[in-house]
């Protein structure tokens, strides 16, 4: 594989990466400030 | 609480189908801090940190059934555990909910989804829907984007919550009528131009306060 189409796939892995990790954030139980509503 | 308990879990296909990149809610229990592991379609992890999920197979086998699906999300969704015990699928009831069109389907079993067969025995349910309910523990939502799974799973909570309060005021579902009329006024919307958006308006939202450090309150829908 050219070195060119090697750095587009890891860019593109490295995007993916950050948007699931915004989506876990998006998604995990304690977004919703439920802690507050315990309090 | 929003979406669930710890135990959820977000994926992708990633690029030239290399395998699949899963990120955990939860830290892995040997305290570093982002539990992203990446493993192939017969489940070997390739890269990352953490074990990959004990129920992988959601994602291979979704992913190998699904030519049009990059993303796959799975948690356990407080109301929708509720309603998938009642037998009552999310369905298409207010504006933001046409994703789930039909109903979603409902996988009958009250299992944790751990071998290839209950995988594809999964993808199979799932067919192709937008989300699938699992009885008794939980949803798996899809789409061509990490953005289209994760408001996906989103919405399909909210939904069952709206769903859910209706019936217990004498509510019985979407009509062919209702959907008639959320059908022709969402074709009218879309006659309306709209800027185009890499993504949606609800990811930008929640990703800008996520880059601000910011938490929301979304109360009980």
């Amino acid at each position: 594989m050219k070195q060119k189409e090697l750095q587009r796939m890891s860019r593109a892995i490295k995007r993916a990466e950050e948007e699931l990790k915004i989506a876990a954030k998006i998604l995990e139980w304690r977004s919703a400030t439920s802690g507050a509503m315990l309090v | 609480m929003e979406i669930g308990d710890i135990w959820g879990h977000v994926g992708v296909r990633l690029p030239e189908n290399g395998g699949i990149a899963v990120q955990m809610f939860r830290p892995p229990e040997n305290g570093k801090k982002s539990w992203l592991v990446h493993f192939d379609f017969s489940r070997n992890k390739l890269s990352g940190v953490g074990t990959i999920p004990r129920e992988s197979v959601i994602y291979t086998e979704i992913l190998k059934a699904r030519a049009d699906v990059n993303a796959v999300v799975h948690c356990h969704a407080s109301m929708c555990v509720a309603l998938s015990l009642a037998d009552r699928p999310i369905d298409w009831v207010h504006m933001q909910s046409s994703r789930f069109k039909g109903g979603t389907p409902i996988f009958p079993r009250p299992i944790y989804i751990l071998d290839e067969s209950e995988g594809a025995e999964l993808a199979k349910a799932l067919g192709q829907a937008s989300a699938l309910m699992i009885k008794g523990h939980g949803i798996v939502t899809v789409g061509a984007t990490i953005d289209e799974a994760c408001i996906n799973a989103l919405y399909m909570e909210r939904t069952a919550k709206i769903m859910a309060m209706a019936r217990l005021h004498g509510y019985q579902g979407p009509t062919e009528e209702s959907i008639r009329i959320l059908s022709d006024s969402k074709k009218k919307l879309f006659t309306r131009p709209r800027a185009d958006m890499p993504h949606s308006a609800e990811w930008n939202y929640y990703a800008d306060k996520i880059k601000k450090g910011e938490l929301w309150t979304r109360g009980w829908t």
